[in-house]
């Protein structure tokens, strides 16, 4: 058996611990699931609200600005990214005919918008990194280089199976918690599929400096997933 | 995959580097063997390899991922 506890500062279940990371997002409370974009609205005309997805959009609508908002860092691109996807859904709703998950075809469709808009921006992203503490990181390891039994959290037990969709919450909660320039660059990677030397150059950082950051970010997101996932 | 310790075995610390290379799709098979050797001995790396796929099978179905890194 592993020997394994979480520090008392961190959540100790998953209720504590979707609280905790909720404080963190961006946004939420104007992300309301029945509110469709007004300037949507004024763009397509009411018979926008008739359309047989608009309630679909709309519960999705928050998802895709916090997706945009990470990446982007402004929150104006954000909302034209993600005006633009709806508008995109809605005239090819015809085509989308349930054969994915709603949300797998917006965000899709959203990664398009963004690298549209990251592009035409043609800025680079602007990096604080140097500031980054690495005490979690640290703390996850001894100095042999061995996992932290004190912090290693372990939850590969029939007890703790959590539904798919609250696994994606949680993971959505935890993209929310990593830091705004880590975050950037790591859903350069991971979300819009750009290579790392692509990043690398975006970001004017070394390649080197770029695994690093990835691999912190993922041991960061792993961190805060697993105790989101339960512990048995 | 560069940097593996040549004077010493990988560590727990060091498999997350290899894990994290994987996943960009920059693990070579000395990498891989190395990577394979070191879980087969440790439980806690068991567990949080198999941790790490499951959040990025999660990572992919919530970014609509549906091609290989």
């Amino acid at each position: 058996m592993l020997n394994h506890e979480t520090p008392c500062s961190l959540p100790k279940n998953r209720r504590e611990h979707v609280a905790y990371t909720e404080s963190f997002l961006p946004g939420r409370t104007d992300a309301h699931p029945t509110h469709l974009n007004q300037s949507l609205v004024a763009l397509m005309g009411r018979q926008i609200l008739e359309h047989p997805a608009s309630a679909l959009l709309a519960e999705e609508r928050p998802f895709l600005l916090r997706l945009a908002l990470l990446q982007l860092g402004r929150r104006d691109d954000a909302e034209d990214v993600v005006q633009e996807t709806l508008i995109a859904a809605v005239k090819n709703w015809a085509n989308f005919a349930g054969k994915a998950p709603l949300r797998a075809w917006l965000t899709g469709i959203l990664r398009h918008k963004i690298i549209d808009s990251f592009r035409s921006r043609r800025e680079h992203v602007a990096l604080d990194i140097e500031n980054e503490s690495d005490d979690e990181i640290e703390g996850m390891f001894l100095e042999n280089g061995s996992w932290n039994p004190e912090t290693f959290v372990s939850n590969h037990c029939p007890q703790t199976s959590v539904a798919q969709r609250q696994l994606l919450q949680i993971v959505e909660l935890c993209l929310n918690h990593l830091r705004g320039n880590s975050a950037r660059l790591f859903l350069m990677r991971e979300y819009l599929g750009m290579e790392l030397n692509e990043v690398a150059s975006e970001a004017e950082i070394s390649e080197g400096n770029l695994r690093v950051i990835l691999h912190r970010a993922r041991l960061r997101l792993r961190s805060c997933v697993v105790r989101g996932w339960g512990e048995c | 995959m560069e940097n593996l310790p040549e004077d010493r075995p990988i560590t727990c610390r060091d498999t997350t580097w290899l894990v994290s290379a994987a996943r960009d799709g920059e693990l070579d098979e000395a990498g891989h063997a190395a990577l394979q050797k070191h879980i087969a001995d440790c439980p806690f790396c068991r567990e949080a390899s198999q941790q790490f796929t499951d959040l990025f099978r999660s990572l992919d179905l919530l970014l609509g991922n549906d091609r290989p890194k």
